[in-house]
């Protein structure tokens, strides 16, 4: 039978004033605001209830929780009924057990009688409650007025809505209002003629709906349920684990019948999505057990010949053999490997030290290295560590919110709902964007500012609002006084303070009004509790190492460091960025972000390890493209990644690619990478790895085997394996072991171990003997380096401009129903709503080429152009355009060039000359 | 361009780069060495020695000074 969670009814109040009640002869103590209902369920004594639940305010429509309370009239509703001290309650009279008999009777006659059939027969609160009440019949026919024939939508993929079995009781709607901050439903009509609607009144799929799930989760009757339910049966057993799509890291429950998963659930314990999820999380995993999978390892001696498949044995001896023969011919640097962020922690660890202990280089580097590698340095610089900040509950406590360069609502959906939810509550809201993205104007929603800069200038409109903070005095010298190095904080207000970082210096610049900046600067620096929240937007740019450093002077300056409610805080793009980094990924750092060339940290892994390790850095991914193409490299191990689709200049990708003697690719499906390899070495989805993820505020969540591995290896084993046939054996037991090595080596995971987060759920690192609980927040009394250090952030323009033969810049980013390359999302009924690839252009710069929407057009940079579709769009301005790069028909990087970042080599995703022309077609 | 002269165009292009946007304030030579000495392999670093030495006119002259501190 299927296992509910508690559900106290009405949410956990907050407040300094404690009040006692007796509940049915029990007495409780509980926050002033408690409702009755909920401190009813505390002390077991629940009350029936159908319009209530835990993850919504108290709405008091369905009139079952009645209770008497003594010295008052009436028969109160109890969800709707704070606790006063003193309060005496019953929930069990014959009174209010008349009364609820009465009203289930009601909802009863207007309900099918199919119990027996129904798809949610044992899974469905009606029902139960009308048992609770002891309902045995009902009095009116079904000869009257009644909603019994009302009709199905199915037009969603993932859930159907039965209007037949609809009780009205609006928790979908709240659902849809409170908890995912969409408004997509409503309650039509009045009266009896009352109906769950779309706020369109369309179906579902044309709606604003953006299937979340919530309305899904919140239903008490069949009224609103998965496809997969309905299909499967109700499920049987269930597993506590973690989403593998954004780096937001929602907690979730699989629910399966024997071996087959029939639905997941978000955990209302997860300390990441409080019981939250996105239509990803929630419904896209049936890519897991799509026909594409690679189940067998499959060798050839040439990318031109035909896959063979082969056991483990043969495969592992084949990929250390000609490992070993490369490096024989060409040197020990001739290989390397390329960590996965989709991976878990302890998968990543076994890769990293297999390449630095068995392979004897640090040629190893990390899917980050395309996205989040300068928040590494900047924050690094800054703060002495490269993390964010925050946790994401911290949110709540903010009273201006800085959104630069990410779109939370598509890229981190659940985060955003929490985002909007603090924005209805009145925070305000800064938008740095070239794209005027949802959070921009949404329902209840509407930023305050929204910078509309020029692809490219991020740090020289950051730099003008440190400009305004200074020299408007706006500084919190007491904060700078205390807790920064005084020095750097000077150099750095001399500088900034400079004219050429005004805003009326910038603004022609950057396109963004100076007196937009001065605004927006005001706002976050008098806010009180100012918080940025920043992605992709801000990294995958020349500057982006500079701009994350821009940011955190800016934090630093107006004192919004070290509480809840600030910060600095990066939205990770994929499920474990943070965790592969932490886990010494990067060819310059070992675990726990510790320089290579750091004698002591060295010590300590060569004791640990039983090798010498060499103390100077290995390459990043461009420098052993580079290093391909010029011969020089000439094998790679690349986990769970597909560089031929996700890194940039395509071509450079594949003729390096193409220039390899040994590509070894360990994914689930044959990706674009694949197409180069010489090794295929099936992969784990989430639902059979053990393991743990680290989402992007620090939080390590436990992954948990739902089904054993389809390929019968374990990810962490085949490299154990392989590090073996190189000479290097690495033993471990299961992965809590690995865990167990990483705790040893890593002070920042000293009190990490598999034992204590099955105890606790999760923990946010440092979690060690100062912090055996882990650490919400940050630099709370002092930063990781001690004082917070200003550097200073020059603007230098990048050298990717817009010219006469290529006028357009080109941004990318993602969708919410799709995910990086796609290979995930693609192989789901996701496609729905993002089969293609678009490109988003603004009317003037269409209709100036002819183009018109719907078109198919051909989109060129200097390294290359492909077709696609084109949009006409109010989000962006005129002189940009935006597409995403989930699709490889489309190959989005085939345009994209090798401009980085100075500091870290990040692409510069972010901005692309191009031009558009019209096109045949895709083609042409 | 052969394939290894493109290799070299990169770590000149990234040099430039570096010594174009280390902070102000500091010695930028100090800064470019700091930085390449921290972040790139002891070949790159061979590599980026011969440029300098054979064609030091690609490199802006911060980098040439930098080149001249490396260990």
């Amino acid at each position: 039978m299927t296992v509910y969670e508690r559900d106290l009814g009405t949410p956990a109040v907050s407040a300094d004033t404690q009040v006692t009640v007796t509940i049915d002869g029990m007495p409780i103590t509980v926050p002033e605001g408690t409702s009755v209902m909920r401190a009813a369920a505390l002390v077991d004594a629940a009350i029936p209830k159908l319009c209530a639940t835990d993850n919504l305010d108290a709405f008091g429509s369905c009139r079952l929780c009645l209770v008497e309370i003594e010295g008052r009239p009436g028969t109160p509703a109890s969800c709707t009924t704070p606790c006063q001290d003193g309060m005496v309650v019953n929930t069990q009279t014959p009174r209010l057990d008349k009364l609820r008999k009465g009203v289930m009777e009601l909802y009863i006659s207007d309900h099918p009688l199919d119990c027996l059939t129904c798809s949610a027969n044992g899974d469905c609160e009606l029902q139960d409650m009308a048992g609770a009440v002891g309902l045995r019949q009902v009095r009116y026919s079904d000869e009257g007025e009644n909603h019994l024939s009302a009709g199905k939508d199915e037009s969603n993929p993932y859930f159907t809505f039965d209007a037949s079995k609809c009780i009205v009781c609006s928790r979908c709607v709240r659902a849809c209002s409170e908890v995912q901050g969409t408004f997509a439903l409503t309650i039509a009509g009045r009266g009896f003629g009352s109906a769950v609607s779309t706020a369109q009144d369309t179906d579902f799929l044309s709606s604003d709906c953006v299937s979340c799930g919530a309305c899904v989760q919140a239903c008490p009757t069949a009224t609103l349920q998965e496809k997969s339910v309905i299909d499967r049966g109700v499920p049987s057993r269930k597993v506590k684990t973690t989403c593998a799509y954004c780096g937001v890291g929602c907690s979730f429950t699989a629910e399966l019948r024997g071996d087959e998963l029939v639905r997941m659930v978000p955990d209302k314990q997860g300390g990441a999505n409080a019981g939250h999820s996105c239509v990803k999380g929630r419904f896209a995993w049936g890519y897991a057990n799509h026909e594409d999978r690679i189940t067998e390892p499959m060798i050839r001696d040439s990318i031109d010949d035909e896959w063979r498949v082969v056991g483990w044995e043969e495969a592992i001896q084949f990929a250390a053999s000609r490992f070993k023969k490369i490096q024989a011919d060409h040197g020990i640097d001739a290989i390397g490997g390329i960590t996965s962020s989709r991976c878990t922690n302890e998968e990543v660890y076994v890769v990293q030290k297999m390449v630095r202990a068995a392979f004897g280089t640090n040629n190893v580097d990390t899917c980050a290295r395309v996205c989040h590698s300068p928040t590494g340095y900047g924050l690094k610089q800054t703060f002495g560590t490269s993390a964010g900040t925050q946790d994401f509950a911290s949110v709540k406590d903010a009273d201006a919110i800085l959104v630069i360069g990410a779109n939370p609502t598509d890229a981190h959906p659940v985060f955003g709902s929490r985002m909007k939810r603090r924005l209805r509550e009145g925070a305000e809201l800064i938008v740095i964007d070239p794209r005027a993205i949802d959070l921009v104007r949404s329902p209840h929603i509407g930023a305050q500012h929204h910078l509309q800069l020029r692809p490219g200038t991020n740090v020289a409109v950051v730099n003008a609002m440190a400009h305004v903070v200074v020299t408007e005095g706006w500084v919190a010298e007491d904060f700078v006084n205390e807790r920064c190095d005084v020095e750097s904080f000077k150099a750095w207000e001399r500088f900034i303070a400079l004219p050429e970082n005004s805003p009326e210096a910038l603004e022609e610049t950057s396109g963004v009004p100076a007196t937009a900046v001065r605004a927006a600067a005001e706002t976050y620096a008098k806010a009180g509790n100012g918080a940025i929240y920043y992605g992709l937007g801000v990294t995958e740019h020349s500057q982006g190492s500079t701009m994350v450093m821009a940011m955190a002077n800016l934090a630093m300056a107006t004192g919004n460091i070290g509480r809840s409610g600030v910060g600095v805080n990066p939205l990770r793009g994929q499920n474990n960025v943070q965790g592969s980094c932490d886990m010494g990924s990067f060819p310059h750092e070992f675990a726990g972000y510790r320089h290579v060339s750091d004698d002591s940290a060295r010590a300590l892994f060569d004791s640990a390890w039983g090798v010498s390790l060499r103390g100077e850095p290995g390459m990043r991914i461009p420098n052993m493209l580079d290093a391909a193409v010029a011969g020089k490299f000439r094998g790679l191990y690349v986990q769970g990644e597909d560089i031929a689709q996700s890194d940039p200049n395509i071509h450079h990708v594949e003729a390096a690619l193409k220039a390899m003697d040994c590509v070894i690719v360990q994914d689930l499906f044959l990706n674009e990478t694949a197409r180069f390899a010489h090794i295929f070495l099936p992969g784990t989805s989430f639902l059979e790895k053990d393991g743990t993820f680290t989402n992007a505020e620090r939080r390590i969540n436990r992954v948990r085997p739902v089904v054993p591995p389809l390929s019968g290896m374990s990810e962490w084993g085949v490299t154990c394996a392989i590090s073996e046939a190189m000479g290097y054996p690495m033993h471990y037991a299961n992965a809590a072991e690995i865990m167990d090595e990483i705790a040893a080596l890593t002070p920042t995971f000293a009190g990490v171990s598999f034992a204590l987060l099955d105890e606790v759920g999760s923990v946010q690192w440092p979690c060690n003997g100062e912090a055996p609980m882990g650490t919400p927040v940050m630099h709370e009394q002092r930063f990781v380096r001690g004082e917070g250090q200003f550097v200073t952030t020059p603007y230098v323009p990048t050298d990717e401009r817009s010219t006469r033969k290529y006028p357009l810049l080109l941004t990318t980013g993602r969708i919410l129903s799709q995910y990086n390359v796609g290979a995930q999302t693609r192989r789901t009924q996701n496609t729905i709503w993002h089969a293609e690839d678009i490109l988003d252009i603004h009317a003037a710069d269409a209709e100036a080429r002819g183009v018109a929407d719907g078109d198919w057009i051909e989109i060129s940079s200097r390294v290359g152009s492909t077709r696609m579709r084109a949009r006409l769009s109010e989000e962006i301005p005129a002189g940009v355009v935006y597409t995403t790069f989930h699709h490889p028909v489309s190959g989005t990087n085939v345009i994209t060039t090798d401009n980085s970042d100075w500091a870290t080599n990040c692409p510069e995703y972010k901005v692309t000359a191009v031009e558009v022309r019209p096109s045949m077609g895709a083609g042409s | 361009m052969s394939d290894m002269a493109q290799q070299d165009a990169r770590l000149v292009v990234m040099a430039n780069q570096i010594a174009n946007n280390v902070p102000v304030g500091g010695e930028v030579p100090q800064q470019v060495a700091e930085h390449v000495g921290k972040f790139w392999t002891g070949a790159m670093r061979a590599d980026l020695k011969r440029i300098a030495e054979q064609s030091s006119n690609q490199l802006r002259q911060e980098v040439v000074a930098a080149v001249a501190l490396l260990a």
